[in-house]
């Protein structure tokens, strides 16, 4: 079993979260919105390609829109191995973390 | 938040569209124009700008460098499963590689060849916009190409015709003594040129100034070589260099030695005035006679045509009022070598080096589909799998391709060593140059590349095409049948192979005897045991007291001078004849020797007598008067030429422009061959000389005591000569050079039909060894009922001789055509019907060579004990 990075880790969940409206554009401003921080193009879509390449991803092709300047969206999808992962993901956070208080943190 | 959409920047859209992966390219631009638009509806124009900009610094990079390192390791992917598959079978993919490797190993040879062919003349960086000029006959029984050129021609069209930038004639000088302090050498490349010579030819200068250097008389410029041969590490400008016995020139300059790769390599180049002075007037101004070759630098021209209207607008002036049928034609330095009647180099024969050299490589890339086919049983199941677990066709043709291109690299880089250890001998036969770091030339790199994506291509072809279409059920049922598909299409592919192997065996014994007929075919003179000397020295003015000391010897035979040789008869001029047509005339060669030389080298004559020391007359201009200048001999074909029933006593008049000196025929030799069997023998007169003939000296010798007699010939040289190293050869061992580029195709081919049979034997033998496996069940039933173990070989071995057969049923008449055409281009050739036992002969040749192939495999199961094969099951 491979090990998720944070970023992939954040990626899928937010796709999770989209429900079925997970291009890239809304993947990106969900990210944004929740880091706070700026992601570039290329920063969202190479772990898109490696998970769609690992088999995390399914790919769907929306319909073209004007606001595209007339092409078509790639919608991403969980297939049943990344929704396996994330669950060992949440898993192993929850064994990490176990008996860590807080207050271990505090410098 | 919705507005309309706008364009983002033009050219950031440009980068975008062009740099992104082709697969992703929609998608990726798409999210670019969307967030370009989000943030130009909340931010502005310039915020979107600038947001765009900075997505191609930032993500392109990136996006690249993804898809890059997953291209990366697809191909690992491949390059596993492939050199997986090698191993896997060692021994097929031995055959498969070394095949491979030997046919690109040649390719590449002669890619090298052809590559150094067309290299002539390119160390000249001007080679395109120098002009030789040469004369064409017209009037002539066909067109007759000559080199030289008269000598006023080039500085007159210096002076009239405009944008002739430099020019240079090149005057050789016989073979000439040389000397300098104590060093004395015979030279021969030594020229008379002028000062443009080196604008013309790029003559880099090491030392000496290029505007003065050839502008006095009596001055030269060698090369390196030359200056260290007769100086040593001294500085040679200012020295003096003795011509012959008194003429000193002295050294003005020095330039770099000549690349190998050029026709054009004088070593000690004398200034024209040298030339000038030493022959006075006659030759200076002499537009009639053509004694030099002429070249022009015409930087601003590049139309030959244009470029001859203008030579012929100037050469019309000084062109003789009457029966001067001369037209001055013009070719490009660049293009002598390979493309000129002048050039050393033949196109022609790199034409055929280059179809033989394809057609070795199309061997090797037959082998290599013949055998994954004939695999294919094996691989179909693997093909099978693939399909069921998910591979689409395309993946499976890319992963067969990739295979074949991976198999392609790996016997590259084996060819390349092969190439290198080869080169040597390659350099041995050809007499070129060739280095193995020639390869990195991008035309030769180009052609390399070529010939990988063609062997890739081709030899990855079929079964990717073939392998990749097989339906999964039924070959995982086990319902395609071992090797079946494609054994009609691996037939043809065998039966080419060996057509093209038994074509180039042919083509190699055909060369063979043509080169044996060519040298073995009586020329019409002897050519054994005589020996030849240039004339040197004082022999020059007057031989006669030589060749009197000479005749003293009673183990001479027979001393005669002459101009030139028999076999190499090249001086011409225009004739016409009693009886002729009024104004028809035509070019004629000539020779001018004594009284000896039909005697020296037993030509007979057939009709009148030979030239007589006690009839004056004889002699030619034994006469101021023209109309009577002297007697000559002719030849049959020059008799027949004229038309005459009776030579004996007519006249031949040869024309000198509007000067015309009549001859009277005294007799008749019978026809010899005075040039290469390649030309039919033309009408020849002969002149009598017999005090100076210059040229060369032939003494016919007895076979005993030849020691003796040369030592004596020494002695007797250097009394009348003093100084002149007597330096001699035998006339027989011109012959052995003769031919040579002859010789070298034949070798070479020798090596390419083995090549081509060796490829095409690695194929069969493993085509066989698959056979044999895939019948080793058949065999071993075969043998259980009773079946004897030459019954089996028989059996095994009926199929490819089946084949083999209907190769040569094909090759025969491609390699009839083919050579007919080569022999055509020889006057004289032997006779392709009478010599049908040369086919016969390859053909069984390439039966036998099948035979020993198969026959090893076919044994091998034959006696292989029906119960191994039989108890698997």
């Amino acid at each position: 079993m491979n090990y998720l990075t944070r970023k992939e880790e954040m990626i899928l969940l937010t796709i999770l979260k989209l429900r079925g409206q997970a291009g890239l554009v809304q993947i990106r401003k969900e990210l944004i919105a929740l880091t706070g921080e700026e992601w570039t193009v290329g920063n969202v879509y190479v772990p898109l390609d490696r998970m769609s390449k690992h088999g995390y991803l399914s790919v769907y092709i929306g319909k073209p829109t004007s606001r595209r300047g007339g092409k078509a969206v790639k919608y991403y999808r969980l297939t049943s191995e990344a929704k396996k992962a994330l669950a060992e993901c949440k898993k192993i956070h929850e064994t990490v973390w176990t008996g860590i208080r807080d207050t271990a943190l505090e410098e | 938040m919705s507005g309309n959409f706008r364009h983002p920047p033009k050219l950031a859209n440009w980068v975008v569209e062009h740099f992104l992966p082709a697969s992703e390219r929609p998608f990726l631009n798409g999210d670019f124009d969307e967030i370009y638009n989000d943030i130009f509806d909340e931010k502005g124009h310039g915020a979107a700008f600038r947001w765009y900009w900075a997505q191609i610094a930032r993500s392109l990079p990136q996006i690249f460098f993804q898809y890059l390192s997953w291209s990366v390791i697809m191909f690992k992917n491949y390059l596993k499963t492939t050199l997986r598959n090698l191993q896997r079978h060692k021994g097929y993919s031995l055959l498969n590689i070394a095949g491979l490797a030997v046919g690109m190993a040649c390719f590449v040879l002669i890619l090298l060849y052809v590559r150094y062919e067309f290299s002539y003349e390119e160390n000249n960086h001007q080679a395109s916009h120098v002009y030789h000029i040469y004369v064409e006959h017209t009037k002539t029984d066909e067109i007759y190409r000559v080199r030289s050129t008269p000598v006023p021609l080039v500085e007159a069209l210096h002076d009239e015709v405009p944008g002739i930038e430099s020019y240079t004639r090149i005057d050789s000088f016989p073979k000439t003594l040389v000397s300098a302090e104590n060093k004395k050498f015979y030279e021969t490349g030594m020229v008379c040129v002028d000062p443009g010579v080196f604008d013309v030819f790029g003559f880099r200068l090491l030392l000496g100034d290029k505007k003065t250097a050839l502008e006095k008389v009596n001055t030269a410029v060698v090369t390196e070589q030359i200056a260290e041969k007769y100086f040593g590490k001294e500085n040679p400008v200012g020295k003096n260099l003795v011509l012959g016995s008194s003429l000193p020139i002295m050294v003005t300059g020095v330039i770099i030695n000549h690349p190998p790769n050029t026709d054009i390599d004088p070593d000690i180049l004398v200034s024209f005035k040298t030339a000038e002075e030493l022959s006075g007037e006659d030759y200076t101004n002499n537009w009639l006679s053509q004694v030099l070759q002429s070249y022009i630098l015409v930087p601003g021209e590049d139309s030959i045509e244009n470029l001859e209207d203008k030579i012929e607008a100037c050469f019309s002036k000084y062109r003789a009022k009457e029966g001067d049928d001369r037209i001055l034609r013009v070719e490009r330095l660049s293009r002598i070598h390979l493309f000129s009647v002048f050039g050393e180099g033949n196109f022609r024969t790199i034409q055929i080096f280059l179809g033989v050299g394809f057609l070795i490589l199309l061997t090797a890339c037959i082998n290599f589909m013949n055998l994954a086919t004939a695999r294919s049983a094996g691989r179909a199941r693997e093909v099978g799998m693939r399909k069921v677990v998910g591979a689409r066709r395309k993946q499976l043709i890319t992963q067969f391709l990739g295979e074949s291109f991976i198999s392609a690299v790996l016997s590259l880089v084996l060819a390349l060593m092969l190439v290198a250890a080869l080169i040597p001998a390659v350099k041995n036969i050809t007499g070129q140059a060739i280095r193995f770091d020639q390869i990195g030339q991008p035309a030769i790199m180009l052609g390399l590349l070529g010939a990988l994506i063609l062997t890739g291509l081709l030899s990855g072809s079929y079964p990717a095409l073939f392998l990749s279409a097989f339906q999964p059920a039924p070959v995982l049922r086990g319902m395609v049948k071992s090797g079946k598909k494609g054994a009609g299409f691996r037939k043809i592919l065998v039966v080419s192979q060996f057509c093209i192997s038994i074509i180039l065996i042919i083509s190699t014994f055909i060369f063979t005897r043509q080169i044996h007929f060519m040298r073995n075919k009586s020329l019409g003179f002897t050519r054994d045991q005589i020996v030849v000397v240039q004339n040197q020295g004082r022999t020059l003015r007057n031989v006669e007291p030589l060749k009197q000391a000479l005749k003293e010897n009673p183990n001479i035979l027979s001393v005669t001078s002459s101009m030139m040789l028999p076999h190499r008869i090249s001086m011409y001029n225009d004739v016409t004849w009693e009886g002729a047509p009024a104004d028809e005339n035509i070019a004629i060669q000539h020779n001018t020797v004594d009284y000896d030389f039909l005697e020296t080298f037993q030509i007979p004559l057939i009709a009148g007598r030979n030239f007589s020391p006690d009839i004056p007359s004889d002699k030619r201009g034994a006469t101021r008067d023209p109309k009577n200048a002297g007697n000559i001999i002719l030849n049959e074909e020059a008799v027949k030429r004229f038309g005459w029933e009776n030579p004996i006593g007519r006249k031949v008049i040869q024309v000198f422009g509007e000067l015309r000196i009549t001859y009277t025929v005294i007799g008749v030799v019978r026809d010899f061959h005075y040039s290469s069997l390649k030309n039919p023998i033309g009408p020849l007169k002969i002149f009598l000389n017999n005090r100076s003939p210059l040229g060369y000296i032939s003494v016919r010798i007895k076979p005993q005591n030849v020691q003796e007699t040369l030592a004596f010939m020494e002695k007797e040289w250097q009394q009348i000569n003093t100084g002149y190293p007597f330096e001699h050869y035998f006339y027989d061992s011109v012959f052995e050079r003769q031919y040579q580029s002859e010789k070298s195709l034949q070798t070479l081919f020798g090596y390419f039909s083995f090549l081509a049979v060796f490829i095409a034997c690695l194929g069969l033998f493993g085509l066989a060894s698959f056979a044999a496996e895939r019948r080793t069940k058949e065999v071993g039933i075969r043998k259980v009922f009773g079946a004897s173990s030459r019954e089996v070989v028989f059996l095994l071995t009926k199929d490819f001789s089946k084949w083999v057969l209907l190769a040569n049923i094909i090759a025969w008449p491609v390699a009839f055509y083919a050579m007919s055409r080569w022999l055509g281009g020889f006057a004289y050739h032997i006779d392709i019907l009478r010599n049908w036992h040369v086919f016969f002969v390859s053909g069984v040749l390439a039966l036998v060579i099948a035979w020993i192939t198969v026959g090893y495999q076919a044994a091998k199961a034959a006696v292989n004990n029906p119960v191994n094969s039989l108890r698997n099951e």
